[in-house]
């Protein structure tokens, strides 16, 4: 992998990600290696492995890394929690791209911690259902005669007396299945298992595709799952030795027969005590980091939000221009809309269309689904009256409104070269951040390092987004007035025609081939029809941008965004350039 | 829709029940002998759950569709009986406990999806599929894209990818 440039330059695109797996995996590695060890050598626990063997050890090193896991699993999905980290990396400059960029990975973040979590359960139940068979095995054994000392000392070890022994089977012949569910640990467990599989079959791509609410619900049932994970340790069914210092279990252990005589005053009988469970400890943190969003959330609830202008665009799509006070946000950023009139519950996620300098927010809405059908039906009394009145505005029905949240497009000033990808409806984040470069270069003139900008727009045809391609028509048009200027080259838009073509639009087409405007498109900048050959795109950009970074940022179908992230490692590999890939996701 | 999470959590849980069989019998311990059970009938239901279809993007997709026809295992009632009979006896071996009851759950499903009306769709049954299939009715759909159109020589030497304005 180490190319003539001198590094292994797929470590720009990938690295920063890899390492922060492999950190995970170490701290896994590093956690059950201790309590391993700790279980394996604590006179604490003599009787315990000499009745359990190494099951208890596996059991309670990997309960230890599902402590360390399950508290960590939320937080790569606390919208809020990224938000700000994403606020003090781009607005407050406190961290490196490189860092920034793992805040947009927080899926895969969570996706790791989930099959950590599902091995070291399996791992878990497995080693604890060899505890409770030797359980079951020790209280069986014969008291004395014939049977060795091993076995009576487990025998004499189960025998003492209530809540001063080390076995929680206390009856002959138990079933270990009976001993199991009767036990907190053991029905919590088992409904604990019951629940990581629910939580991970609804995370199939089927089901989400199906009915995305099916996902959402049934992943809401984490917060039963850290309940019982709560309550399954506090019945302290492993209760280490607490008389260590009267009792040495090294010296002590073969003459158990004489334990508590007055033969053998340093060999008293042991004694077990529960110090009380700790994974309490661990997710009163990520608890009260979800109790803050869930608050958040209601708060913004009780926000005025009002709707001021609703614009019916061709091909179902309506736009909303809303007004809230106090609201801020970044370009390409989303937020969540709920409409109590048309569902309660549901809040929906759409990316702003709208740039900061804007004096509203916009958000465009396609209705393609019974949520989206409802409120446009519920708006559609405003289509051509303009901007309402307060009346008027106080007649329609509430929404509310919650983030902005930030995504991958937040960094598009932050490299000298940027390529924005949006394919079909994933152009939409797109608009907003065009706008504010629009915005940015025309008055402000502060880009950053921002020197040229690539757009590519990908799509069947453009009769479903006439209203972005009006967007790029004024933008074309504003930015070629500033002729002379350093920002008049800084836009390059290239449209991708991938639908069929009927022969009388061909034909129209090409008779209208030396129009000054796409007949199209109505920009400058000629259609292309099909999909672009990247490899030659990508060639093109490293050829005429030699030893710069540059940035992609997509937003589209995931075989294509798997397709770019490999090419961008592999061109990074062989030109002087370095393509960072940053994909979008809400 | 529900019956594609009865599905998906069938279909894991046989996975996980055919795991958990091979521990019980090499594990030993009462009543392993239903660890043998559990190691034909994990396949066997996996083997049964993961025919589906499922939308992608508006259109049907499936996997191993013909295996979809046979009439049975079509109905959603049909296998939530299944799953109810066959899922019961390994709740009596501890190793199996879990994964029996996400069957057990998965039978849950499939009796709420039933009530709700669902059922398993056929993809040369939805209008949309039915457009891109090839004479014949079976086989792969007809993708939705044009290829690219190809560029002439000339222009792939000259442009070097992509277009200067």
């Amino acid at each position: 992998m180490v190319t003539k440039f001198g590094a292994i330059r797929w470590c720009h695109n990938e690295g920063p990600r890899t390492l922060v797996l492999i950190i995970l995996l170490l701290v896994n590695v590093i956690i059950f290696a201790v309590t391993l060890s700790h279980y394996e050598q604590s006179d604490a626990v003599y009787y315990h492995r000499l009745m359990l063997g190494h099951s208890l050890a596996f059991a309670r090193a990997s309960a230890a890394c599902l402590n360390f896991n399950c508290a960590l699993v939320a937080l790569p999905v606390c919208r809020n929690l990224l938000h700000f980290l994403r606020y003090l990396c781009v607005n407050k400059r406190l961290c490196k791209r490189n860092v920034r960029r793992l805040i947009d990975d927080n899926i895969s973040l969570h996706r790791a911690l989930a099959w950590l979590i599902c091995f070291h359960a399996a791992l878990h139940a497995a080693s604890h259902y060899l505890n409770i068979e030797r359980f079951v095995h020790a209280f069986d054994l014969p008291a004395g005669g014939n049977s060795s000392a091993g076995g009576s000392l487990l025998r004499t070890l189960s025998l003492l007396p209530g809540h001063r022994g080390i076995n929680p089977v206390q009856r002959a012949g138990a079933d270990p299945l009976v001993e199991a569910a009767v036990l907190l640990p053991g029905w919590t467990g088992l409904l604990l298992l019951c629940l990581l599989v629910a939580i991970v079959a609804s995370a199939a791509t089927a089901v989400k595709r199906a009915r995305f609410e099916t996902f959402w619900y049934t992943h809401k049932l984490f917060f039963l799952f850290y309940l019982l994970l709560l309550v399954h340790g506090m019945a302290g069914v492993v209760r280490p030795q607490s008389n260590l210092a009267a009792h040495k279990p090294a010296a002590c252990a073969s003459k158990f027969q004489l334990w508590g005589s007055g033969s053998l005053p340093e060999c008293p009988v042991p004694t077990f005590s529960f110090a009380g469970s700790t994974t309490w400890m661990w997710l009163v943190a990520p608890a009260a980091i979800y109790a803050i969003e869930k608050l958040l959330r209601v708060s913004r609830r009780c926000r005025r939000v009002e709707v001021v202008r609703a614009v019916q665009h061709p091909s179902r799509v309506m736009e909303l221009r809303l007004r809230c006070p106090g609201f801020a946000a970044s370009p390409g950023e989303y937020v969540f809309l709920l409409v109590p009139e048309a569902s309660q519950l549901q809040w929906h996620p759409f990316t702003l269309t709208s740039a900061p300098d804007d004096p509203y927010i916009s958000v465009h809405i396609r209705t393609v689904g019974d949520w989206t059908k409802q409120v446009e039906q519920l708006y559609s009394q405003c289509y051509g009256k303009g901007d309402l009145t307060t009346g008027e505005r106080d007649l329609l029905p509430r929404i509310y409104l919650d983030g902005p949240y930030g995504t991958a497009s937040d960094g598009v000033t932050q490299y000298s070269v940027s390529v924005l990808i949006g394919c079909g409806i994933g152009v939409t984040p797109f608009a907003s951040v065009l706008r504010d470069v629009w915005h940015q270069a025309g008055k402000t003139r502060s880009l950053r390092k921002l020197k040229r900008l690539y757009f590519y727009w990908i799509c069947p045809d453009c009769r479903a987004f006439e209203w972005f391609a009006a967007l790029l028509q004024d933008l074309e048009r504003d930015l070629q007035r500033m002729d002379g200027d350093d920002y008049a080259q800084l836009l390059d838009i290239r449209v991708h025609l991938t639908g069929s073509v009927e022969t009388r639009q061909a034909r129209e087409i090409a008779s209208r081939e030396g129009d000054e405007a796409d007949c199209l498109t109505g920009l400058r900048t000629r259609t292309h029809y099909g999909r672009p050959n990247w490899d030659l795109e990508l060639r093109g950009l490293a050829a005429k941008h030699p030893d710069t970074s540059i940035g992609i940022f997509f937003c589209g179908p995931g075989q294509l965004a798997k397709d770019l992230n490999g090419r961008c490692n592999e061109f990074s590999n062989s030109t002087s350039s370095v393509f960072y890939f940053n994909k979008e996701n809400f | 829709e529900i019956s594609p999470l009865a599905n998906e959590n069938s279909l894991l849980s046989a996975g996980i029940l055919t795991a958990s069989s091979v521990f019980a019998i090499a594990a030993g311990g009462s009543r392993w002998g239903l660890g043998i059970y559990g190691l034909l009938l994990g396949p066997l239901l996996a083997l049964l759950e993961y025919p589906r279809a499922f939308k992608v993007e508006r259109r049907w997709q499936s996997r191993l569709y013909p295996l979809f026809r046979w009439p049975l295992i079509g109905k959603l009632y049909t296998r939530c009986v299944l799953h109810l009979v066959v899922a019961l006896p390994c709740l009596f071996c501890l190793p199996l406990t879990a994964p029996s009851l996400s069957l057990l759950i998965s039978a849950c499903l499939y009796l709420a999806a039933t009530l709700r009306g669902e059922k398993f769709c056929l993809p040369e049954s939805d209008a949309m599929n039915r457009a891109y299939l090839p004479a014949g009715g079976r086989g792969m759909s007809l993708p939705t894209q044009p290829p690219p159109m190809p560029q002439s020589q000339t222009e792939l030497a000259n442009s070097g990818g992509f277009s200067n304005y």
